[in-house]
């Protein structure tokens, strides 16, 4: 369990003082999967390495398993990084080290069992699929598999966390899918709490199970990721959600966002209303998301008549998600 | 031509340059090395925390360094003639070139090192210290990641080192330079001066090429 209390991070340099973490609160459950999305500036990143202690916040308690971060020695904090793996956007793996020696660094200095440490090895290798890989050096391998020796590093002395900072942010779409799979079978065979820092929100929607937006040091909003996509509240995390369904302006007037989720997709709602309120409706666009193992539904329309205010009423009764585009 | 005589002072004079190079190389890469991680760790804004002192005997180090540095390898020859004499016992020979050899050549690896060692990207070390890596493992992991560099700044420096010892001829150190310009100067053997630049040649060429193969060869990045 991770907890966060009226956490501060203020960097100061010469000229100016940039506060980067604004009193945020926060609790973490043991096997969660929760993201941290923002736009880059937002602190993400600063906060995922307050976790850890790589950086010390300048105000504010976080404690780890009940243990006071800021109550620890440097010898005590390393110990408690021994259970917290990490995985990084540009992997920073050993270049002086092949994929074998990289994963053994990581176990050699958790103090593993040295008896059990090659057993080990092989484990973790064979699990992201570069058993076959071990002796070649980083450099060899594209970035999906030097991003999964990096999860093999990290995940090697089985740790309770998995940080992940921006982890598929330099892959390409099918690879970072790929990633994206795989920490979510570790997750499923580990129970490992995984918190993943991004700024892309389809990442967080297809991994996380909670989602924490984050805008100038603050968290704007935090819900589990089903009703992020189907009620955004904050402007941040409807722009978000937007850049993901649909990008183009739309400037027609009267044009409405109806977000269907699980329960009325089956629904025929909209013909219903249309032929109950004798209302216009112009179809401007339409994405289905699939969020966990729903399919949630978005729907852009024009709606005009005398009756289309109560024709919206009559969309929210059924449980769709009813607002005006701007 | 190459007498008895001539093969013998040639012969004497490689043992000594042989010497000079690799005698003076192993004090120059231990103070090198010593000085080079001593200015890489106590950087500001470096890998370690540090303090206002570490920061103050840091910008003290760099500056004595960089006078050693920069002052011309002949200059320092002369001006070291006293502690030379103190030092070693004679100003002449190959062992009087020594001290300002290693003086002079000292610095200049320092520097190699310090970048070198400065080259290892900070997100590994953050890796390593996520990992949760002593400070001793952290220096560990530095100096493997940097090690393909400091061969080749150590080849560069028993290069430079060579050169040096061009110089020391001057002041009547031994070895092949001295030779040369000894024989070459009165124009009393012209073979045995070619052939002493020859060797000094092939000796750079053999540290160049054996560096850079030992270099290429740890080096994965």
């Amino acid at each position: 369990m991770i907890k966060l209390i009226q956490v501060n991070k203020t960097y100061t340099s010469k000229n100016e003082n940039f506060q980067a973490i604004k009193e945020i609160s926060l609790d973490i459950s043991d096997g969660e999967i929760v993201g941290i999305v923002g736009y880059s500036g937002a602190g993400k990143s600063t906060l995922i390495r307050m976790i850890n202690g790589l950086i010390l916040p300048t105000s504010g308690e976080i404690w780890i398993d009940g243990t006071l971060l800021s109550s620890l020695k440097q010898q005590d904090i390393n110990r408690m990084r021994f259970s917290m793996g990490m995985i990084f956007q540009h992997f920073n793996l050993l270049s002086s080290m092949t994929v074998y020696d990289n994963v053994k660094l990581a176990l050699s200095i958790a103090k593993y069992p040295k008896d059990q440490i090659n057993s080990r090895i092989s484990e973790v290798l064979s699990l992201v699929g570069l058993l076959d890989k071990s002796l070649r050096y980083p450099k060899e391998l594209s970035g999906g598999e030097r991003q999964r020796v990096g999860i093999a590093r990290a995940i090697a002395n089985n740790p309770k966390y998995l940080l992940c900072d921006e982890a598929t942010s330099a892959l390409d779409q099918n690879t970072a899918s790929e990633i994206i799979n795989l920490l979510r079978d570790i997750q499923m065979k580990t129970k490992i709490t995984i918190i993943f820092i991004t700024h892309q929100i389809e990442v967080a929607k297809d991994l996380c199970s909670r989602v924490i937006v984050m805008h100038q040091g603050m968290i704007v909003e935090d819900q589990s990721t089903r009703i992020l996509f189907t009620k955004p509240q904050s402007a941040i995390t409807k722009s978000l959600v937007k850049s993901l369904i649909y990008d183009a302006p739309l400037h027609s007037k009267n044009v409405y966002e109806l977000i269907y989720d699980h329960r009325n997709t089956e629904d025929t709602s909209l013909s219903d209303m249309v032929k109950k309120y004798l209302v216009d409706v112009n179809i401007m666009h339409a994405k289905t998301l699939m969020i966990g193992d729903e399919h949630i539904g978005y729907l852009y329309v024009q709606i005009t008549g005398n009756q289309h205010q109560e024709a919206l009423n009559y969309l929210e009764s059924k449980g769709i998600e009813v607002s005006l585009y701007v | 031509m190459f007498d008895a005589h001539a093969i013998e002072l040639y012969l004497k004079a490689l043992v000594e340059t042989l010497f000079l190079v690799f005698g003076t190389g192993i004090y120059v890469l231990f103070f090198g090395l010593l000085i080079g991680f001593f200015l890489y760790a106590t950087e500001p804004d470096g890998i370690f925390k540090n303090k206002l002192s570490t920061k103050i005997a840091h910008r003290l180090l760099a500056t004595v360094n960089d006078i050693a540095r920069s002052i011309p390898f002949i200059i320092l020859l002369i001006l070291l003639i006293p502690v030379t004499r103190i030092l070693v016992g004679t100003m002449l020979g190959a062992k009087a070139a020594l001290p300002a050899l290693i003086i002079s050549a000292s610095p200049f690896f320092a520097r190699v090192v310090h970048m070198a060692l400065r080259d290892v990207s900070k997100e590994t070390i953050e890796a390593a210290r996520a990992m949760g890596a002593s400070n001793l493992k952290i220096i560990q992991i530095v100096f493997k990641e940097a090690l393909s560099s400091l061969v080749s700044g150590l080849t560069l420096t028993l290069v430079t080192l060579v050169g040096f010892m061009s110089a020391a001829a001057v002041i009547g150190a031994g070895g092949l330079a001295y030779l040369a310009y000894e024989y070459g100067k009165f124009g009393n053997n012209y073979p045995l001066m070619y052939l002493s630049i020859i060797t000094i040649l092939f000796i750079v060429f053999i540290i160049q090429i054996t560096g850079d193969t030992i270099a290429r060869k740890i080096d994965h990045r």
